[in-house]
C-alpha cells in the first residue's frame, strides 16, 4: 500500500501519513464494506483515494508556493536518496540499474496522474483489470484503453529522456 | 484490422487480457508485420523497466503508529469524541457552579436559614403549635417570678441592645432601628390583630428575652418611630417587620468571639497557613487585616471545629489565650487570632 501511495504522491513522508489516515479510514467505514470485492481491494481503494486527496492539497500547496507539481522533472539527487540500497552485488550493475530505476522513475513523475496511477497499479503492483477496475471505479474496457495509453506516454517520455541525454 | 488497432491490443495483449479471438488476430497480424513486434518487444521492455523499480520500504514504527491511530480512534471515535468534549466542558462548567454554591460553609447557611425562615408569615399552624408551647410555659413562669426578676432581667436586656448595636453586622442603622422597634412591640401583650406573627415569634425568641422588654421599655414611652410602625404599617410590612426583627434577634443572640494570640515567626507565612486552616475548616468571612508589625485575622466558624482549629493554629506557632475557652453552645462562633512576630 504505501509503494502505491508513494509512488502516487512521491514524498515518503506524506506517503506514510497517507497510509496511515487510509488505514484509520478503513477502521472507521469497515461497515461500509459490503464484500463485493476483495477486503485488499477495498483498501487500496481507499488508500488511493486518500493519496488524490493529498495530492491535491501538495498541488494547491505548491501552487501557493512556487509553480506547479508537474512543472520540473524532479532533482535526481532526491529520487535517488529515496530509493533503497540495491542489494546487487556488482558496483557496475548498481549503477546501472539505479540509473534505469532512476529514469523511469522521473518519466513516470511527468506523467498525468491518472496514467501514473494505473501504470503503479498493473505494471508495479501486478493487480489484474478487474481488481483495477474496482479499486478506481472503472469498467474493464476503461482500464484497458486507459492502460494502452499510458503505458504509450510512458514510453513516449523514455523515448525523449534517452533522447535529451 | 490495420496496425494503429494492433497496437492498441497489444498493450492488453501482454497482460493476457485478450478475448481467444483478439489474441488470435493479434498474432496472426504480428506474424507478418515488423513494426508492431518491435512495437510489442519496445512495449515489453517498457513494462519490465516499470516492473524492476524497487519496492519501498515502509518506516520501521509506520504498523505500530497505525495501530496507535486506530487504538485511538477505537477509543474515543471522532463523532464522539467532539460532542464528548463539547458535553464535558458543559458538565465542568456546571460542577463548578454547583461546587461554588454549595461550598458555602455551615455557619453562613445557617445564618441564611435564620434570615429566610421567618420571611414566610404564615407558617404552618402545627409548627407554630409545638414552638409556641415550651414560650407559653415561660411565659407563665415569668409572670409568676416578675416582681423579682423584672430589675435584673431588664438589665440583661438593656446589655443586649447595646451588643445588638455593636454587633458587626451587616444591618444598616435603619435595620436596627427597626428590629429594635419590632422588639419593643414584641414586649406588649399580644395585639388581638396579629396573633399568628406573635407566636413564632414567641417561639423563636426565648422568654427571657421577649418578656424584660415589657418590663424594661414600658408602653407609655415607645418612640417615635414604633408607633409610626404601628399605626402605618401594612400587614405585609408588619410581616417583613417580623422578619426583621427576626433578623436582629438572630445578631443579637450572634457568634460568640473566641480571640487567640498566636506569635510567629514569619507573620506572611503564618496569616497563610491560618487561613488555609479556616478554609479547611470551612470558615466563613475570613478576613485578614494587617498592620505594621502584626496581622489579625478573623472568621466565622462552626464551633463544632473550633478546637481542632486551635490544635492546627499550635502547630503553626505559639498560641495564647486557647486555655480559657468555654465549651461553645452555639453553633458558630467568630474567632478572631492576632498574630505577634516571635522575637
Amino acid at each position: 500500500m504505501l509503494n502505491i501511495v508513494y509512488r502516487m504522491i512521491r514524498d515518503y513522508e506524506e506517503a506514510c501519513d497517507v497510509v496511515q489516515e487510509a488505514f484509520v479510514s478503513a477502521y472507521k467505514g469497515i461497515s461500509g464494506f459490503e464484500g463485493k470485492s476483495r477486503f485488499s481491494t477495498w483498501l487500496y481503494s481507499i488508500a488511493i483515494n486518500q493519496a488524490r486527496n493529498r495530492l491535491k492539497q501538495i498541488k494547491a500547496r505548491r501552487q501557493f508556493e512556487a509553480g506547479s507539481i508537474d512543472d520540473p522533472v524532479p532533482g535526481r539527487d532526491r529520487l535517488v536518496r529515496a530509493e533503497p540500497a540495491s542489494g546487487n552485488p556488482s558496483a557496475s550493475d548498481t549503477i546501472e540499474r539505479k540509473e534505469i530505476q532512476t529514469r523511469v522513475q522521473e518519466c513516470i513523475n511527468t506523467l498525468e496522474h491518472g496514467y501514473r496511477e494505473i501504470l503503479v497499479l498493473r505494471d508495479m503492483q501486478g493487480f489484474s483489470y478487474d481488481e483495477i477496475g474496482s479499486m478506481l471505479g472503472l469498467p474493464e474496457g476503461t482500464v484497458r484503453s486507459r492502460l494502452f495509453r499510458a503505458r504509450e506516454a510512458f514510453m513516449e517520455k523514455m523515448k525523449n529522456y534517452m533522447g535529451d541525454i | 484490422m490495420d496496425c494503429r488497432d494492433i497496437k492498441e491490443l497489444l498493450s492488453a495483449y501482454i497482460d493476457g487480457a485478450l478475448s481467444t479471438e483478439e489474441r488470435a488476430r493479434v498474432e496472426e497480424h504480428l506474424k507478418t508485420c515488423k513494426e508492431c513486434s518491435e512495437s510489442l518487444t519496445a512495449l515489453k521492455e517498457a513494462v519490465s523497466q516499470i516492473k524492476s523499480l524497487k519496492e519501498v520500504e515502509p518506516p520501521p514504527l509506520l504498523a505500530r503508529r497505525i495501530m496507535k491511530a486506530i487504538k485511538k480512534e477505537a477509543r474515543y471515535p471522532l463523532r464522539i469524541r467532539i460532542p464528548l468534549q463539547a458535553a464535558a466542558m458543559i458538565a465542568i462548567a456546571f460542577t463548578s457552579i454547583y461546587l461554588y454554591k454549595s461550598f458555602q460553609p455551615a455557619p453562613v447557611k445557617e445564618f441564611q436559614k435564620e434570615y429566610a425562615a421567618p420571611a414566610t408569615p404564615s407558617q404552618p399552624p402545627t409548627a407554630m403549635g409545638k414552638a409556641a408551647a415550651p414560650a407559653e410555659k415561660e411565659e407563665f413562669a415569668a409572670s409568676k417570678n416578675a416582681p423579682a426578676l423584672k430589675k435584673q432581667e431588664a438589665k440583661k436586656a438593656d446589655k443586649r441592645i447595646q451588643v445588638s448595636r455593636a454587633a458587626p453586622a451587616k444591618v444598616t442603622v435603619r435595620e436596627e432601628r427597626m428590629a429594635d422597634a419590632a422588639l419593643k412591640k414584641e414586649a406588649r401583650p399580644a395585639a388581638p390583630t396579629q396573633p399568628k406573627a406573635s407566636a413564632p415569634s414567641a417561639a423563636k425568641m426565648p422568654s427571657m428575652q421577649a418578656e424584660p422588654m415589657a418590663a424594661a421599655l414600658p408602653e407609655a414611652a415607645p418612640p417615635a418611630e414604633v408607633a409610626l410602625m404601628e399605626e402605618k404599617a401594612p400587614p405585609e410590612k408588619q410581616a417583613s417587620a417580623g422578619a426583621m426583627r427576626m433578623k436582629a434577634a438572630s445578631i443579637e443572640k450572634g457568634p460568640k468571639e473566641v480571640r487567640l494570640t498566636l506569635y510567629v515567626k514569619d507573620l506572611d507565612a503564618a496569616a497563610k497557613k491560618v487561613e488555609d486552616v479556616l478554609n479547611k475548616a470551612g470558615a466563613a468571612e475570613i478576613k485578614t487585616e494587617s498592620f505594621k508589625d502584626r496581622k489579625i485575622q478573623s472568621a466565622l466558624l462552626s464551633s463544632q471545629y473550633l478546637s481542632r482549629v486551635i490544635e492546627k493554629l499550635k502547630s503553626i506557632g505559639e498560641l495564647t489565650g486557647a486555655e480559657a475557652i468555654p465549651a461553645q453552645e452555639e453553633p458558630s462562633v467568630r474567632i478572631i487570632i492576632g498574630l505577634e512576630q516571635k522575637n
